[in-house]
């Protein structure tokens, strides 16, 4: 039996970019009935994301896209025009939850503020996904995800003591404010399901990223006093006394460089964190073993923690004659937690646990075609959830939506798309046949 | 208690077992009101004492257990497993970050677990999941990090060629990213609940961060590249891009993203570097459309370092938005604490420790979903040992 718990929830998504169709991304995956709304001269800018320049398709061939917004519908309407937001209305009168990534005035400036949203349908979710929230001094600052992530606290929060920030080298905070916003939406429909109230989620980015970094500003004393020693680059701490924020102390901890995998692999790592004595025994007579032996003295954490650069010194002389796989393997295999690094190319072609869990899975996308999109990671009874083979080309599923949630015939979708407000008026479209874009 | 009941997930009982991995997937379940016990063993989870311990309290420990109860009990002996059996035959949701021979140990096949409450959720949060070749692994919060992604698209610029140094941010960030999608999945299961049998969901720490990178998996997938580290900014494909974190007259940094440069940011950016006699060295025709910026951003840039090395990184901040660039100072955590965005939207509760101390808890994503933290009679700190062990009670009369 296919896991699909939101199953009969409607959401009408506005989103953009990143943070927002990563929420409903996880929302379609887990059932709910996703309609992205878009108007084709103003388009989702991810759609431009690795988007092949050959004229068909042009809207619907990014690879990045298609992953991020699979198991979708695509609706367009014109926002502008009277017919349109009446439309808009119709289709928010018949949803459980609505969500956007605006500014904070664009839902206002088409007349669908949260005070119409409310009369048009009182036990409406509403999310709004953003970089400073809706309210506040600074509601009307602009951000992008490294905006958003450098004023939070957790650009500061990764680097190499004494060197300038490090940050994150992706928009973490577009990722995570989109699961937050996918938590909070299945948490409020839960109470519109018990009680029939609506609910106003006002979800920012600074603020996603100030609660993932909570413990840090509980002590935020503590890590002024440190100073350059924070933070440690891939330590769990600098120094031994230091306060660390990975909640774990332990040395050695470290990515280490490993043997290429081939010849053009510059960019070879393992990551290792001993994290108990039995640890540190065990990996001391693995490099033993391996003509390695360790420095003497180290049968406390803290003289492991005092001499981690020596320690780092000699176990990087081991780990640069392993390849990095086959080391975690060795390492993993006597209890010592590791792992290779992993980048894209190794987490598609090489990681045996991400294969056998079907995390990647091969799928047909009409324009794109078979690629291994990611799936929504859960293993459900033991089953991986199916990759949805279905995507919001822009405007495909416009007049299905018009007939089926709406119940217009015939004469009216076409109306409405003859007077622009469900297609802009000479604008052509991808020009694959219907039949072919079905399958 | 009027206002505990109108919360989101109230209703919903949990029982949660962990070891680091799983406390905050109960986290945010527990503050948008579900109630969360903690089963511990006897000399408490080895979470209590996770670094950094402030004044005897762990500090993560009190942040990710926040409204939680507690439990302590004997799960070397049969009597202790039984009151575990007994808390999880009135439970919703088992909560846990076990290896199937933990969970045998314990007696808590899925099997018993569907016996004991017919319809209940397993949630299992784990660093690779409770199948496949590396479920029985060890993980920590850099071998997740790197394992998952990250640490292979984070860290320094290249040096003579080589890809830099690759850098994990700190934060306790692998378990955050099992966590709040095993939550979603958890509450969403619970909006249509079996009747019979046991639903498990098995969440792989390891699975959800190799999905949650952005390009660098499509980017190979899609495109055969493979991503280069830079500091303070994206991974991209190419070995050089345009920086966009700068130092600052005070020492602090700026975050002032290159990317998106259009018409209407470049002519603000041109106003505001006049005031320094710096819009002379933007003026040329090359800049004037987006894709001669973006040719020549390196030059551009060579002009924002200059005058972002002029003033001081609160000023830039304020004068920055002021002028609608999507620019913002490298906040530290002691600025985090201050920030007046937080503050006008009561980001941080005061608590009360049960020494009459008081702890300043920061809140959540949102706003809007009324959380334990807007209720005043809601017990809002995280438990003591066993503090609550009358549920065990009330368990056993009824």
């Amino acid at each position: 039996m296919n896991f699909q718990p939101l199953s009969g929830i409607r959401v009408l998504d506005f989103t953009w970019n990143v943070a927002g169709p990563t929420a409903t991304k996880v929302l379609a995956a887990l059932g709910a009935d996703v309609i992205k709304v878009e108007w084709p001269l103003r388009p989702d800018p991810g759609r431009a994301f690795s988007f092949s320049p050959v004229t068909p398709g042009v809207f619907d061939s990014g690879g990045f896209f298609a992953d991020l917004n699979s198991g979708k519908r695509s609706f367009t309407v014109d926002p502008n025009t009277e017919a349109g937001r009446e439309i808009l209305e119709e289709i928010i009168a018949r949803c459980n939850l609505v969500i956007e990534s605006f500014s904070a005035r664009v839902m206002k400036g088409w007349g669908l503020g949260w005070e119409r949203l409310q009369e048009l349908n009182e036990s409406l979710v509403y999310v709004s996904v953003s970089g400073f929230g809706h309210t506040g001094p600074h509601a009307s600052y602009v951000s992008y995800g490294p905006t958003a992530q450098a004023v939070s606290g957790v650009t500061a929060a990764s680097g190499r003591p004494g060197r300038e920030p490090a940050g994150w080298g992706y928009s973490y905070l577009d990722v995570m404010t989109g699961y937050q916003a996918a938590f909070a939406s299945v948490a409020a429909l839960r109470q519109q399901k018990e009680t029939g109230s609506g609910a106003r989620v006002d979800l920012s980015q600074l603020e996603t990223g100030a609660s993932l970094i909570g413990p840090l500003l509980m002590n935020a004393d503590e890590l002024e006093a440190q100073g350059e020693a924070f933070p440690p680059g891939n330590h769990a701490v600098e120094r031994w006394g230091q306060a660390g924020y990975r909640y774990e102390v332990g040395a050695p901890y470290n990515v280490y460089p490993t043997a290429p995998q081939g010849e053009d692999d510059t960019d070879a790592f393992c990551a290792i964190s001993v994290l108990t004595d039995a640890q540190w025994q065990m990996l001391a007579g693995l490099a033993a073993e391996h003509g390695h032996a360790a420095p003497d003295g180290l049968d406390t954490v803290r003289d492991r923690i005092e001499r981690q650069a020596e320690l780092d010194a000699w176990l990087s002389d081991w780990t640069r004659e392993v390849e990095k796989f086959e080391l975690a393997d060795l390492l993993q295999s006597r209890g010592i937690p590791a792992a290779a690094m992993e980048s894209g190319k190794d987490r598609i072609e090489s990681d045996p646990s991400l294969a056998a869990r079907e995390v990647f899975q091969a799928t047909e996308h009409p324009f794109v075609g078979v690629h291994r999109m990611s799936s929504l990671p859960v293993l459900v009874d033991g089953r991986p959830l199916p990759a949805k083979a279905s995507w919001p080309l822009l405007g495909r599923h416009t007049d299905e939506i018009l007939a089926g949630v709406l119940g217009y015939d015939e004469g009216r979708i076409t109306d409405l798309r003859r007077t622009g407000v469900t297609w802009p008026t000479g604008l052509p479209r991808a020009d694959k046949p219907v039949e072919e874009v079905a399958a | 208690m009027s206002a505990y009941s109108e919360l989101p997930l109230a209703g919903i009982r949990a029982i949660e077992i962990e070891h680091g991995v799983a406390h905050y997937a109960g986290k945010l379940l527990s503050d948008l009101g579900a109630e969360v016990i903690k089963a511990e063993p006897a000399g408490g989870s080895p979470s209590r004492a996770a670094e950094p311990v402030v004044a005897g309290r762990s500090v993560p420990f009190d942040y990710y257990n926040t409204g939680k109860r507690s439990v302590a009990l004997e799960l070397d002996s049969e009597s202790g497993r039984a009151e575990l059996r007994a808390l999880i035959s009135a439970a919703d949701l088992v909560v846990d970050d076990l290896s199937d021979s933990e969970l045998q140990e314990l007696g808590l096949s899925d099997e018993t677990l569907g016996s004991l409450r017919p319809g209940i959720v397993h949630l299992s949060v784990t660093p690779f999941g409770a199948s496949g070749p590396w479920r029985e692994r060890l993980g920590s919060d850099l071998v997740s990090l790197a394992g998952g992604g990250v640490t292979a698209s984070t860290g320094y610029d290249s040096v003579d060629g080589e890809p830099g140094e690759p850098i994990t941010p700190t934060g306790g960030h692998a378990a955050h990213f099992g966590g709040v999608l095993a939550a979603t999945y958890a509450v969403a299961a619970l909006l249509a609940p079996r009747t019979e049998g046991v639903l498990r969901l098995d969440v792989s720490v390891h699975d959800v961060i190799a999905v949650s990178t952005e390009i660098a998996v499509s980017l190979w997938e899609f495109g055969k590249q493979t991503v280069v580290r830079h500091t303070g900014r994206h991974a991209a494909a190419d070995l050089h891009t345009p920086e966009w974190q700068f130092r600052c007259a005070d020492g602090r940094y700026i975050s002032a993203i290159t990317l998106y440069m259009n018409n209407r940011r470049f002519a603000a950016i041109k106003e505001w570097f006049a005031e320094d006699g710096l819009a002379h060295d933007l003026e040329d025709e090359k800049f004037a459309t987006d894709k001669g910026r973006v040719e020549n951003m390196h030059e551009i840039v060579a002009v924002m370092r200059s005058f972002f090395g002029g003033h001081d990184s609160d000023w830039l901040f304020s004068e920055a938005q002021r002028r609608q660039l999507p620019w913002a100072k490298v906040q530290l955590p002691q600025d985090l604490v201050d920030d007046p965005q937080l503050r006008a939207r009561d980001f941080f509760t005061s608590v009360a420790l049960p020494d009459g101390r008081l702890q300043e808890i920061p809140g959540h994503a949102w706003v809007g979903l009324p959380t334990i933290f807007d209720v005043p009679e809601q017990r809002m700190r995280a438990p003591e040992l066993g503090e609550d062990a009358e549920i065990l009670a009330v368990q056993k009369r009824s």
